[in-house]
């Protein structure tokens, strides 16, 4: 069985291939929540404006994919060029960084977000990589890192010093 | 006849003289007393005479100052004989005490037979009815002033202290032998007692109050985002201990 380690631990490591789908899959209900949603409010708009003729917006498929794939790829791009962090990975605690630890420039932002969008399932060669590192990352030189908020970090570390000072008293 | 003296003739002349005068004697003295005590009645109060001059006024006379030295020196001595009783009873007393064991005395004469045999013959119930009537005692009650008497000989110190020591015994004790549930309810309107008691209440303003008290938004923020958070940590910890058993996974399948 794994051994948990705290958040102290954890802190700064490369993430793991759980953790990365997770906020991933976060990120993809999002934006397709966001799709939805706009749809909805396409149609409530319909209503608002003509409600003897309303009927429900019949778009093609494409045109929802379309959308998600450019709202997808927006969204990461703006994410990780700013703070390195989508919603999922402030959920789960994880960034995104350069090889060097410094935060992505732009355009390395934008063709990571790209690549991300088009391939995602590139992803999943992080549990099998050296250093956890997924199709996206080798080519850019990036990585994703485990990255907590530094508070819950501090209150992890106490509670890791308490328990292994309890640890020595009982050994 | 023998000779004799003339002594004894003389003695037996009146010896034969009253023996032959003594059966007559009573007649003679009745005939004799009567111009006797004409004559001493003449004597004492002689007709034609002024009664300052009469002897029975000069004997009257002599008879009260005599009647009076007497009394005067009878007074004098009995003054004498208590003025020497009151000096020398003291000194007689004390010396006489001096010269006795009166505690042996008592604890010889007072034994507890004695007391209790005075106490039995003693009706204690009796003595207390005829001593104290309820006549005296009102007289007695009457004479007494309440406040006064608490004045004069209780200051409030005292009180405090008396009242510190009697009271919490008195009111147990009273109240052990209360049932104040049941007289509250027999004898206090409850309803009523409720009713003023809420009428005077700003329920409302009370109400308020307690609500701006408590930062309801705070707690409930709270706890929100204290759940919140732990939901989240538990999340992170099982995808990363997931991470790592994957990647134990994988690097052992390497390492093969």
């Amino acid at each position: 069985m794994p051994k948990t380690h705290t958040m102290f631990e954890l802190q700064g490591k490369p993430a793991g291939v759980v953790t990365r789908t997770m906020a991933g899959a976060v990120d993809y209900a999002l934006v397709w929540s966001t799709i939805g949603l706009g749809y909805v409010g396409f149609a409530v708009l319909g209503f608002l404006t003509d409600p003897r003729r309303f009927s429900w917006p019949s778009f093609h498929v494409s045109w929802f994919a379309i959308s998600g794939f450019v709202l997808m790829f927006l969204y990461l791009w703006f994410s990780w060029a700013t703070r390195g962090k989508t919603v999922g990975s402030v959920l789960l605690g994880t960034r995104v960084v350069s090889a060097s630890g410094g935060k992505l420039d732009f355009v390395r932002a934008g063709m990571r977000a790209g690549f991300v969008t088009v391939f995602p399932i590139g992803l999943f060669t992080c549990a099998i990589t050296p250093g956890s590192r997924s199709l996206h990352d080798i080519p850019l030189a990036t990585k994703v890192v485990y990255h907590y908020r530094v508070d819950q970090v501090a209150d992890d570390e106490v509670n890791q010093d308490e328990s292994e000072t309890g640890e020595s008293i009982d050994a | 006849m023998e000779p004799a003296n003339s002594l004894q003739r003389a003695a037996d002349l009146a010896l034969g003289a009253a023996l032959t005068a003594a059966p007559h004697a009573k007649r003679i003295a009745t005939v004799a007393a009567i111009p006797a005590v004409i004559t001493w009645r003449l004597v004492r109060k002689p007709p034609l005479v002024p009664e300052r001059y009469a002897l029975a006024t000069f004997v009257h006379n002599l008879e009260d100052r005599g009647r009076g030295a007497r009394l005067q020196q009878t007074a004098v001595v009995l003054d004498g004989s208590i003025q020497l009783f009151d000096a020398l009873v003291p000194i007689l007393v004390t010396a006489t005490v001096d010269r006795l064991d009166i505690p042996e005395l008592v604890r010889k004469a007072v034994t507890k037979d004695t007391v209790d045999a005075l106490i039995s013959q003693v009706d204690l119930a009796d003595v207390v009815d005829q001593v104290l009537t309820p006549e005296l005692i009102a007289t007695t009650l009457s004479h007494i002033d309440p406040v006064a008497l608490t004045e004069a000989h209780l200051d409030p110190v005292m009180i405090e202290k008396l009242i510190a020591l009697a009271l919490p015994p008195v009111l147990t004790a009273a109240l052990a032998h209360l049932d104040l549930t049941a007289i509250v309810r027999e004898n206090v309107d409850l309803m009523a007692l409720t009713n003023d008691v809420v009428d005077q209440l700003d329920l409302a303003g009370i109400t308020n109050e307690v609500i701006d008290e408590i930062d309801l938004p705070g707690i409930i923020r709270e706890s929100t985002s204290g759940v919140a958070t732990e939901v989240v940590r538990g999340t992170r910890a099982s995808a990363a201990s997931a991470d790592e058993a994957i990647a134990n996974f994988f690097r052992g399948r390497r390492s093969e």
